[in-house]
């Protein structure tokens, strides 16, 4: 039993996914056949199921460094050694729209959380077999998406420079979210395989607008479907 | 006609490879039909040929960011946008010989050359369609490659402190050299396609062995070869897609 997720090894699968929402949480373990809730404490809504007869975990983490962080490490004590975090994002970029997939290629370290592992020189990145993994399932599944670097910060509202936001956004910086520097970082640490990716909820000029939130709720939808089938093919490779 | 790579842009191609070492530099030449000195100056010999038709150039970079630096802002001014580093490099990990081929996701920011373009929380990392364009080269070849971060640095004989070497070999940290985190940071500042990839001349129990020359040797050749092959796929997939630079 661990400080926080109260369940234990054998109510979690290798494979976990970590969205950051609760709802989200669900909305996977509702890809699962015989999906049981397991752990329910602390924000973290904890599901396992099987895909195509192999054991799925489901995580929600909450938002931000800290809470993923505890969440991840406690999974991995608990036998999780892939993990996929399914988020939303916002972008800098004019050619993504809501609703778009993003594929993190790496992340800028603007969160805290990570430099208690791993000074801030260290790059945040998806382990290659995830990313490609990702990638593939994205191509096959034909929706639009975009493979980039992104940021991750741990204030949402705090002010923003804009003129460090404009060199970022001409570095090329696709997303911006909360969580993946942390996940990325820590699994790079413990050796773990971890990947990326959001569903975009607005667009470089807008910040979750409503006209968008259809699309969004698609692009959830496909970023759950392809993370899903990645997470099936690495599953697969490792039976082999 | 630049400062210090005295050429014109009718003689580079948009395709760069960038390894440290002058021999290096002419054994990938020597891979190409037709190789030509374009240009031997400050350091930087620069070899434009053909593979299979399509032109590629080498410039030697010489060791350390500042170098790789001014190497490739030049390189770019004359047209080049697309850079593959062919290196040497050491290891932290158990599982990599003297020879083996490493392809880097990563790098941590040790150098000081990439900080003046972007602040060291930007992740010095491969364009993707590079870092998949090389994996998959090697699988075409039947060569095996290593993915994995790696660690760049700009002192190879100053003292690592303690705490942060073994936090880089918990984290099993495949490959040491002194350039890649330039490569990327001013690649990604500069919206340019760039790649690495190294062929170990060390264990992560020894540096440069002796016993270990003749695989390095063999682990180099192999590099060049991926990365040449890997060029020809991004050059052919320019072809059919003249926009897909993304």
């Amino acid at each position: 039993m661990e400080f926080h997720i109260r369940c234990e090894p054998k109510d979690i699968a290798r494979y976990a996914f970590v969205p950051g929402d609760h709802a989200r949480a669900k909305k996977i373990a509702d890809h699962f056949d015989q999906v049981e809730m397991v752990s329910t404490s602390r924000g973290y809504n904890v599901y396992t199921g099987t895909v195509d007869g192999m054991r799925m975990t489901v995580s929600s983490t909450g938002m931000g460094g800290p809470s993923v962080a505890i969440c991840i490490e406690e999974l991995a004590h608990l036998g999780v050694d892939t993990f996929i975090r399914v988020g939303s994002c916002g972008t800098m970029q004019p050619y993504v729209d809501c609703g778009d997939v993003i594929i993190a290629s790496g992340t800028f370290r603007a969160g805290g959380t990570a430099n208690n592992y791993l000074p801030v020189e260290y790059p945040a990145v998806p382990d290659f077999q995830v990313l490609s993994a990702l990638v593939a399932a994205a191509k096959k599944s034909g929706a639009p998406y975009h493979v980039g670097i992104g940021s991750a910060g741990d204030a949402f509202y705090a002010p923003r420079d804009p003129s460090a936001r404009e060199m970022l956004r001409n570095a090329g910086l696709v997303f911006g979210e909360m969580e993946s520097d942390t996940l990325f970082v820590i699994s790079s640490l413990r050796g773990w395989r971890a990947g990326a990716l959001f569903a975009s909820d607005g667009t470089a000029t807008e910040t979750k607008p409503a006209w968008g939130e259809k699309l969004f709720r698609q692009g959830e939808e496909n970023s759950i479907r392809i993370a899903i089938e990645a997470m099936r093919e690495i599953a697969l490779a490792d039976a082999k | 006609m630049e400062f210090h790579i005295l050429a014109e842009p009718k003689h580079i191609s948009r395709y760069v490879f960038v390894p440290g070492d002058h021999d290096r530099a002419k054994k990938i030449a020597d891979h190409f039909d037709e190789p030509r000195l374009v240009s031997d100056s400050r350091g930087y010999m620069v070899y434009t040929g053909n593979v299979d038709g399509i032109r590629m150039t080498v410039s030697s970079t010489g060791m350390g960011g500042p170098q790789v630096a001014i190497g490739v802002e030049e390189l770019a001014h004359l047209g080049a946008d697309t850079f593959v580093r062919v290196g040497s490099c050491g290891t932290m990990r158990d599982d990599v010989n003297c020879g083996d081929v490493i392809v880097p996701t990563g790098m941590f920011r040790g150098g000081a050359t990439g900080h003046r373009y972007l602040p060291p929380p930007f992740p010095a990392v491969p364009h993707f369609q590079v870092l998949t364009a090389l994996v998959e080269a090697a699988a075409r070849l039947g060569l095996k490659v290593h993915t994995g971060v790696g660690y760049s640095g700009d002192a190879f004989y100053a003292y690592m402190p303690s705490e942060l070497e073994t936090k880089l070999r918990e984290a099993r940290t495949a490959a040491l050299e002194m350039e890649a985190d330039t490569l990327f940071i001013i690649g990604s500042f500069r919206g340019w396609r760039t790649g690495a990839i190294f062929a170990s001349d060390g264990t992560s129990k020894e540096m440069k062995p002796a016993w270990g020359e003749k695989l390095f040797r063999q682990g180099e050749e192999n590099e060049i070869r991926i990365a040449i092959e890997a060029m020809k796929s991004i050059a052919l997939a320019d072809a059919e897609t003249p926009a897909a630079q993304g």
